[in-house]
């Protein structure tokens, strides 16, 4: 009887020891404390703000025409009225361009839409009002074409409250310090005003060409502003614009690393604007906005900072918004 | 005293002739003495029948009590012979020993002389031994000593004037030579002339003394020496059925295969491990009288593995809110997923084992084979898909053709089970084994295939029936 109780309690053990064992299954984050609130130097092209800017591009208007020997006049779909002289065009080689030519072209009338393609109204920091952006590129079996030096391309389009000040700008997005537009130095270039509410503009250069001003400041006083934002905001993941209410000019805050803020050129005081903050963290995109008058004091220039919290939102979202301004 | 001589002689010659009558009431006694209904089971030293059978039982019983005390001597000595076991041969232990002693020669061996009494009785077996009676008679004279139940002995005397017989009788129970113990005496008269008839019905024995060689009057008892048995023979089975309840650990040897040597089936190889198994059951045998053996019953088993894996670089978003709950930033961390599954794959199955029983002593072998047909098969647990990712196998929870068979066919069974005697009905068990599966545990849906053999050591309890 002894060995049979020992037996079966030892069986019993046995089973028991064996079933005790619990499954496993947790997730080990690695040692990252919060969020990134790094801010760098120079913007990579893997950091999430550039996959923000890259969302928020317009679509391209894509067109296409036949050049000949003579005058081609062609409207492309983005609202550009092109007018070309024969053997205006030159192949690569040199070549006057005919048949087919294609036509990638914007028309930037929009303060959101000047926001969305990254094409801020300054020239080397001074505010310029705009008459309107317009890019143009043309190719022929899919290379670009130029236009010749003795010839001009002849573009208008149409818009209101016309400004007879209106220059062209060629714009530079070579440069590291963001886009920026650069004065016309060709005379041959210039702006037509015309009595129909349309800007008409010879130019014998193409991509990124700028109807503007430059806003005068001589007699106003000025700022900077700057955005105050939560920690996780960087120049890694994070755009920042002022828009001005009354005037067609969109400024942008570039993020300096040593003071970590995202910070205007000079502006001018008592102007109404709206900073707009823009964000991408992980697949998230956040979007904040502010009004403000801008402020100052006379005799120096002064340090305006705005605080800005945005919220979680959609891309589309944030099209929407840009939309409106 | 001359005168006295020569009248003795004369009536000597007077009556040498003279024949008394028996009294008539003499016989009657004897007649009705005859006649008298004995109970059942009545003995009577008169009966020569009676006393046949006395002497076969003493002879039986004898050799009973002999057998019994001569194997308890030897369990004693030996410690591991079983006395039901085991059967003396008398003549073969006394062969087989050198040690002698008094009681231990064979007395068939000494020489004797025929007995001068004319007596019509005589004994001559293993148990007793006559030898010669003294011509004088002796109320001292030591009866023989033996292991039987009852001696005994007549004195008679010849000496009677009226020419009559005069009969004295001893009866007595010797325990050891020389003693006699319970000695009783009777006597009584007869005439001559029916001395003689009455001497071949009377139920007395004479007893011959044998002289041995060193002049003792005592018979020697027989007492088996102390021996050296050999092993004994083996046995074949008992013919009888038990049960065993039976667990034990065992090692499972799992076995992958796949089309074209793939990847996933290496990835899946090194996914899992063999941690533990065991099985215990319940099981009926029976055993021939030709040793064969039949067994069946209920066995479960279960194999242990454990499953491991690991994800990393898993990307978790945590997100940032303001005391007003509005999401205001989020970030991105990297994780790594340890998931670590203890897979049980379980089955319950009915052994049918053909075997063959031998008994060694307290140890008994059972060498059985057979099939081993499988009832039901459950799992649970996780393996990896052709993804790479975990799956459950859990049965009953959804299908997928990575799950399990719920039925895994018959498959192959061989054990060795030894067996000691705790007792005349319990037996201790030790089995190693090994099982092979003939068909793969896996589903057919894949053309991934895996299988399990195991080998395994039981150890239980066996209760004979």
């Amino acid at each position: 009887m002894k060995a049979n109780k020992t037996f079966f309690l030892l069986l019993i053990a046995a089973f028991s020891f064996t079933s005790c064992q619990k499954d496993l299954d947790v997730l080990v984050v690695d040692p990252v404390l919060g969020p990134d609130s790094t801010w760098y130097d120079a913007i990579s092209p893997s950091m999430p703000v550039v996959g923000l800017k890259n969302s928020l591009l317009l679509d391209i208007h894509q067109d296409s025409f036949i050049m000949n020997t003579t005058a081609t006049a062609f409207t492309a779909s983005s609202g550009l009225q092109l007018l070309f002289t024969p053997a205006s065009l030159l192949t690569s080689a040199g070549m006057p361009a005919l048949g087919e030519i294609k036509v990638e072209s914007y028309l930037l009338k929009k303060k959101g839409d000047m926001i969305r393609m990254g094409t801020p109204t300054t020239s080397d920091g001074k505010v310029l009002v705009s008459g309107g952006e317009l890019y143009v590129r043309l190719l022929k079996d899919g290379a670009e074409l130029q236009v010749s030096q003795n010839s001009h391309v002849n573009i208008s389009y149409a818009d209101t409250g016309l400004s007879s000040q209106m220059e062209l700008f060629y714009g530079d997005a070579t440069n590291s310090s963001g886009f920026n537009w650069l004065p016309n130095a060709d005379s041959s270039n210039f702006v037509i005003p015309t009595t129909v509410q349309t800007y008409q503009l010879l130019t014998n250069r193409l991509h990124w060409i700028n109807c503007d001003y430059f806003y005068d400041t001589s007699n106003a006083f000025q700022t900077t502003v700057s955005a105050v934002l939560p920690s996780n905001y960087t120049n890694a993941n994070t755009i920042a614009y002022i828009v001005f209410s009354d005037i067609r000019s969109v400024i942008a805050m570039n993020g300096n690393s040593f003071t970590r803020k995202f910070s205007s050129g000079k502006l001018p005081v008592n102007k109404s604007i709206t900073m707009v903050i823009i964000s991408k963290q992980g697949d998230n995109y956040f979007l904040g906005h502010q009004q403000a008058i801008t402020t100052g004091t006379p005799g120096a220039i002064s340090v305006q900072e705005i605080t800005v919290t945005p919220v979680i939102t959609s891309a589309n979202d944030i099209k929407t918004y840009l939309d409106s301004l | 005293m001359k005168n006295n001589s020569s009248l003795d002689d004369h009536i000597k010659k007077q009556f040498s002739n003279y024949k008394p009558d028996v009294p008539a009431h003499i016989w009657q006694n004897i007649v009705a003495g005859k006649e008298r209904k004995r109970p059942v089971l009545w003995f009577s030293f008169y009966n020569k029948t009676a006393l046949l059978l006395l002497l076969g039982a003493s002879i039986i019983a004898t050799g009973i009590i002999l057998y019994k005390v001569n194997y308890n001597n030897l369990q004693h000595k030996t410690g591991n012979n079983s006395p039901e076991k085991i059967k003396h041969d008398p003549s073969d232990i006394a062969s087989q020993n050198g040690n002698k002693n008094k009681y231990t020669e064979p007395l068939t061996t000494e020489t004797v002389s025929a007995p001068t009494v004319i007596d019509p009785l005589t004994i001559n077996n293993n148990s007793i031994f006559v030898e010669p009676l003294e011509k004088k008679s002796s109320r001292n004279k030591q009866y023989p000593a033996a292991n039987s139940d009852i001696i005994g002995g007549a004195d008679r005397q010849t000496n009677n004037p009226k020419g009559r017989k005069f009969f004295k009788w001893k009866t007595g129970v010797a325990i050891s030579a020389p003693d006699i113990v319970n000695e009783s005496e009777g006597q009584g008269e007869i005439a001559n002339a029916d001395y003689n008839d009455l001497l071949k019905n009377a139920s007395y024995m004479n007893f011959d003394l044998l002289h041995s060689s060193r002049g003792d009057l005592s018979l020697h008892t027989i007492n088996i020496p102390e021996l050296n048995i050999p092993c004994p023979r083996l046995k074949r089975g008992s013919g009888n059925g038990y049960v065993e309840v039976y667990g034990g650990p065992d090692h499972s040897f799992r076995s992958i295969t796949d089309t074209g040597n793939s990847v996933y089936m290496k990835k899946r190889e090194e996914s899992s491990t063999f941690s533990s198994a065991f099985s215990a059951g319940i099981r009926y045998t029976k055993v021939f009288n030709n040793g064969m053996s039949f067994r069946t019953g209920l066995n479960y088993s279960q194999i242990n593995e454990k499953f491991k894996y690991q994800e990393g670089n898993i990307i978790q978003v945590v997100y940032i809110t303001n005391a007003n709950g509005d999401t205001t930033g989020s970030f991105s961390t990297s994780a790594t997923r340890y998931k670590t599954t203890y897979n049980k794959f379980k089955t319950i199955d009915i052994p049918l084992l053909i075997g063959y029983e031998v008994e060694n002593g307290r140890f008994t072998f059972n060498f059985n084979a057979g099939a081993i047909v499988n009832i039901y098969s459950w799992q649970r647990g996780d393996v990896l898909d052709t993804a790479y990712k975990p799956i459950s196998i859990t049965t009953g929870k959804g299908s997928s053709p990575y799950q399990f068979k719920t039925n895994s066919g018959i498959g192959f069974l061989a054990a060795a089970s030894i067996y000691y005697k705790l007792t005349d009905r319990m037996h201790l068990l030790a089995e190693p084994y090994f099982r092979y599966n003939f068909s793969p545990a896996s589903k057919s849906d894949l053309t991934l295939k895996q299988k399990y053999n195991t080998a395994g050591i039981r150890l239980g309890l066996r209760f004979d029936l």
